[in-house]
C-alpha cells in the first residue's frame, strides 16, 4: 500500500506540469539560499505567494524542493566566499572555504552536494516509513492528551530555540496571545479586534510569517548593506584531481554521511531544534570519530560531509513532527503549515485519511527533488559563485517589494499589509534583543489548536484540571517533557562549548 | 559608517525587557482582555480563560527575566547588545520608505509607486549606478505585475 502510493506519487511528481514547479522551487532555493543573509525559510516564505493558485501537490513539491535546495544553497557561499549563506551552514565555512583556498572549491561544492543530497534521502526514507505509523497512534489521543503535547512542543521549542527558556517561552506566549485575535470558536465573541473588522477573522499567518521572518530580516540587514563585501581571491586548481570528488573521498565520506543523516534526523524530529544546530552536532561527530581529526578545519572532505549531511536531513526529517501531530519542528516547517493551510489542507495525523496521496506526492517530491538538485548543481556550480556575490543593495529592495505584493496577494487587501509591518517591528524588535521569533511563530500556530482542546478536555471533565494528569499518555507526555528539557539545556550548553572550540 | 552606537548590556535589557513585558501583561489582564473580549456568563471555560491564562503566565515569565538580568549585573563578560546609528537610520527609513509606499499604493497605480520605491530603497542602500537602477526599476515592478495579473489572475492596486 505504502510503496504503490509512493510509486504512484513518482509518476504525478514526474509529469510535466507537476516537474516543472519542482524545478523551480530548486532553482528558486538555490539562488535564495547562496545569498548570504536571505535563508531557506525566507526562500519559501517570499514563493508561498506564487503558490495560492496551484494545485497542493505542485504547491508543496514546489516548496520543499526550496527548503532543501536552500538548505543546501548556503554552503556554497560558505565555500566559495567564506560566508555561510544560512546559519545550517555555518560549520561547512571552516573546511570548505579551506579546500577553495587550496584551489579545490570544486572538490568541497562537490563534497558538500553529495552529503546533502544523502542527507535529506535517507531522512525522506525515514519518513516515509514512520510518519504514518505516528499519525495512526495519535488519532487516539484525546483532547487532554493533545493539549498537553501542546505544553511538550512549546516548552521543548522555547528551550531548544535561542539562549535562554525564560525568553522563548515569552515568544511563545506572544505567539499564543496573537493567535487569540478573532473570533471566538465557541461563542463568536470577538477577541482583540479593536474595531477593525479585518481582524474578526483572525491574523493571517502567511501575513505573520511574511512580516517577522522576511521582512523583518530586510530591517535587520539594512544597516549592514552599504558595508564592502569581501572578495576572496580563490586559487585556480594545481591539477585534475582537485576538482573532483575522488573514489578516496567517497571511502572518507561515506561513514559520516550515514552517521550524519541519523543525527540529522533525531534533531529533526524533534521540535524546536533545526538544521542550524543538526550541521553543529553532525561536524563534532565527524570530527570525533575521524583518523585525522587535526585535519579538521583545514581542509577535511570528512568535516563538510557531517556538516552537510546532518543539516539536509533535517529537512525530511522535521516534515515527521508536522505531518504525524501537526506540530510544525522550525521556522521551515512553521511556513510549510502555512502553505499546507493556503491549500485546504491541515497537517496532523487526519491529513493520512483525508488527502493520502497529496502527502505521497510529497514524499515522492523530496525523493525527487535530490536527484535534480544534484543534476542543477553538477552543471551549474560556476554560476553560484556570482549569484553569491550579488550586491545587497539589488536583493534587498526586491524583498521588500516581494513581501508586499505576496502579503496583498492573500486577500487582495492592504490592510493586510499594515499587519505585515506591525509584525516586521516586532519581529525586528524581538530577534535584535535575542528573542527567539520562531517561538512566536510556532505559539501562534499552535494557539487555535491548544485552546480547542484545553477547552474541550475541560467542559468534559466539568471544569476539572485533573484531566491533564489522569491518563498514563498525559503521564508520559509530562515524563517526556521533564526529560526533554533536561536534554536539551544541557545538550545546548555542551554545544556551545563546542562552538566556542572549534 | 558612523562610529557612534548604542549599547546596552545583557543584565540591563533583560530588566527592561522583564519590566516591559510584567506591564504589557497587567495591561492585558485588567484592561485589553475586560475592554476587547465580552464576558459570557456562567460559560467555564469561558472566551477570556484562555488569554488571561497566558496573560498571567506572561507576567511570571517577565518577572523571572527581571530577576535573571537583575543576578547578572555584576557578572564581568556579559553579551553586550550594540547597534550602531547607521544601523538604526537605515532601518527606520527603510521601514518609513514602505510605509510611504503602502500608503501611496490607495491612491496611485502599482507599477510606478513599486518603480518608485525599488530606486528609493536601492538609492539608501548605496546603489550609485544609474543602468542598474535603471534596469531595476524597469524590469522587476512591470514583470511583478505581468506574474500576478496574467499568471495568477489577481489584481493589484
Amino acid at each position: 500500500m505504502v510503496w504503490s502510493m509512493l510509486l504512484d506519487g513518482f509518476a504525478t511528481v514526474s509529469m510535466p506540469e507537476n516537474f516543472i514547479y519542482l524545478f523551480g522551487g530548486i532553482v528558486i532555493g538555490l539562488v535564495m539560499g547562496a545569498i548570504p543573509g536571505l535563508t531557506a525559510t525566507m526562500a519559501i516564505a517570499l514563493i508561498i505567494p506564487m503558490t495560492y493558485y496551484i494545485t497542493p501537490t505542485q504547491s508543496l513539491i514546489m516548496l520543499l524542493a526550496a527548503y532543501n535546495a536552500g538548505t543546501f544553497g548556503g554552503s556554497m557561499s560558505a565555500i566559495l566566499i567564506a560566508t555561510p549563506g544560512t546559519p545550517a551552514a555555518a560549520a561547512t565555512v571552516a573546511d570548505g572555504f579551506a579546500l577553495a583556498k587550496q584551489g579545490k572549491a570544486v572538490k568541497a561544492i562537490k563534497a558538500a552536494l553529495l552529503a546533502s543530497c544523502f542527507g535529506c534521502l535517507f531522512s525522506s526514507f525515514v519518513l516515509t516509513l514512520i510518519a504514518q505509523p505516528i499519525a495512526r497512534y495519535a488519532l487516539k489521543f484525546g483532547p487532554a492528551e493533545y493539549t498537553v503535547l501542546m505544553v511538550f512542543s512549546l516548552t521543548i521549542i522555547a528551550s531548544a530555540a535561542g539562549r535562554s527558556l525564560t525568553k522563548g517561552l515569552i515568544g511563545g506566549c506572544l505567539g499564543l496571545l496573537f493567535g487569540c485575535v478573532g473570533m471566538d470558536a465557541v461563542y463568536t465573541t470577538p477577541r482583540f479586534t479593536f474595531g477593525v473588522l479585518k481582524l474578526s477573522s483572525g491574523i493571517d499567518l502567511m501575513v505573520l510569517l511574511i512580516g517577522a521572518l522576511a521582512f523583518s530580516e530586510v530591517l535587520k540587514q539594512a544597516g549592514h548593506v552599504r558595508q564592502a563585501q569581501n572578495r576572496p581571491h580563490l586559487p585556480a586548481p594545481a591539477c585534475k584531481e582537485d576538482s573532483q570528488f575522488t573514489r578516496d573521498d567517497l571511502k572518507l565520506s561515506w561513514k559520516h554521511w550515514l552517521r550524519s543523516s541519523v543525527i540529522g534526523c533525531v534533531i529533526g524530529a524533534l521540535p524546536g531544534l533545526g538544521p542550524a544546530l543538526a550541521c553543529w552536532v553532525g561536524y563534532d561527530a565527524a570530527k570525533r570519530s575521524a583518523k585525522h581529526p587535526e585535519l579538521f578545519g583545514k581542509g577535511a572532505v570528512e568535516g563538510i560531509a557531517g556538516a552537510e549531511s546532518a543539516n539536509n536531513a533535517v529537512c525530511g526529517a522535521n516534515m515527521i513532527p508536522l505531518l504525524s501531530l501537526g506540530v510544525p519542528g522550525d521556522t521551515g516547517a512553521a511556513v510549510l503549515i502555512g502553505a499546507f493551510l493556503v491549500q485546504g489542507l491541515t497537517p496532523g495525523p487526519l491529513i493520512f485519511a483525508e488527502s493520502p496521496q497529496t502527502v505521497y506526492n510529497v514524499y515522492a517530491g523530496l525523493i525527487l527533488c535530490n536527484f535534480v538538485l544534484f543534476g542543477v548543481v553538477w552543471f551549474t556550480y560556476r554560476f553560484f559563485a556570482a549569484v553569491a556575490r550579488l550586491e545587497g543593495s539589488l536583493i534587498y529592495p526586491a524583498v521588500c517589494v516581494f513581501c508586499l505584493i505576496g502579503v496583498y496577494a492573500l486577500n487582495s487587501s492592504l490592510t493586510d499589509v499594515w499587519i505585515m509591518l506591525f509584525f516586521a517591528v516586532v519581529g525586528f524588535v524581538l530577534s535584535r534583543l535575542e528573542f527567539p521569533t520562531v517561538t512566536m511563530l510556532i505559539g501562534f500556530i499552535l494557539s487555535p489548536i491548544f485552546e480547542r482542546n484545553a477547552r474541550r478536555a475541560l467542559q468534559l471533565s466539568f471544569g476539572d484540571y485533573g484531566v491533564f494528569f489522569r491518563s498514563p499518555l498525559c503521564w508520559a507526555f509530562w515524563v517526556i517533557t521533564v526529560i526533554s528539557l533536561v536534554t536539551i539545556l544541557w545538550g545546548k550548553r555542551k554545544n556551545r562549548e563546542l562552538q566556542d572550540g572549534l | 559608517m558612523s562610529s557612534k552606537e548604542s549599547q546596552l548590556k545583557e543584565s540591563r535589557m533583560e530588566q527592561l525587557a522583564g519590566v516591559f513585558f510584567a506591564l504589557l501583561s497587567l495591561l492585558l489582564y485588567f484592561v485589553i482582555i475586560p475592554w476587547q473580549i465580552e464576558s459570557v456568563r456562567g460559560a467555564h471555560p469561558s472566551p477570556r480563560s484562555f488569554p488571561e491564562v497566558i496573560a498571567a503566565l506572561l507576567f511570571v515569565l517577565a518577572i523571572c527575566l527581571f530577576i535573571s538580568g537583575w543576578c547578572k549585573r555584576s557578572r564581568p563578560n556579559q553579551k553586550i547588545f550594540r547597534m550602531s546609528q547607521e544601523e538604526i537610520r537605515q532601518s527606520i527609513i527603510t521601514f518609513l520608505v514602505m510605509t510611504g509606499y503602502t500608503l501611496l499604493l490607495y491612491v496611485l497605480p502599482y507599477i510606478p509607486v513599486t518603480m518608485a520605491a525599488l530606486g528609493v530603497l536601492m538609492w539608501i542602500y548605496g546603489q550609485r549606478k544609474w543602468w542598474k537602477l535603471s534596469l531595476a526599476m524597469l524590469i522587476l515592478p512591470p514583470s511583478i505585475y505581468m506574474a500576478f495579473t496574467s499568471l495568477l489572475k489577481l489584481r493589484l492596486p
